[in-house]
């Protein structure tokens, strides 16, 4: 009844660097953003989240991640750290 | 239909955590200094490498109550001097550097250290690539 809206979910994987926390699944639909992940995992503010093979581009908090990612890709959160003075 | 119905509303869409049964998804525990191989020499000292796809560099984190004090030995400096946290690092002594860190972790956990450190070398390699 409902495969038209099923077929719009994907599946991602969400790591974390450290070791306390398991590796968690999400269902995403369109339109959900970075922000959107981050809070349904419970990191509110000061945590990034970056593709697991592209950590160097991590995603900013407004982006669109369903559209940035495929069915069954893997992203890691990490708490935010940043250099500077 | 809830879904249909946040798209057309303008409210944020839902998304949920999808729970599994035991042993479907591998759960990985493995911290990113374990995948790493780096060693403890104390409760808030560490060494080992931080690993990019570019190369690898030896590095140390060292954690005083909240703050961290991160060095790398030898980095890419010619690639890192592109980055605009270059003006971070500063020279030490037996090609050691130090990456000077103003906003620590949140949750203090050097893996988010150690990650930080990779994507910034990532960064700086991305960088490079473009000019």
């Amino acid at each position: 009844m409902n495969t038209a809206t099923d077929s719009m979910v994907k599946h991602i994987g969400i790591k974390f660097p450290g070791g306390n926390r398991s590796t968690e699944t999400l269902a995403i639909v369109p339109g959900n953003t970075t922000a959107d992940i981050l809070a349904k995992l419970g990191l509110h503010g000061s945590f990034i989240l970056a593709p697991h093979d592209d950590p160097g581009h991590p995603f900013k908090p407004t982006d669109n991640i369903y559209a940035r990612v495929e069915d069954g890709d893997l992203l890691v959160a990490s708490a935010m750290v940043d250099a500077g003075f | 239909m809830g879904l249909i119905r946040s798209l057309f509303t303008g409210r944020a869409p839902q998304l949920a955590r999808v729970f599994t049964p035991p042993g479907t998804v591998p759960r990985d525990r493995t911290s990113l200094l374990q995948k790493r191989g780096w060693t403890s020499t104390s409760r808030n000292s560490f060494t080992g490498h931080f690993a990019t796809k570019h190369g690898t560099w030896p590095g140390r984190i060292e954690r005083a109550g909240d703050v961290f004090r991160v060095l790398i030995h030898d980095p890419p400096t010619e690639v890192v001097a592109k980055h605009p946290k270059w003006s971070c690092f500063s020279k030490q002594h037996d090609g050691w550097w130090n990456i000077n860190i103003r906003t620590q972790p949140i949750d203090r956990d050097p893996n988010a250290v150690c990650f930080y450190v990779e994507q910034l070398l990532a960064e700086a390699f991305a960088l490079v690539g473009k000019a």
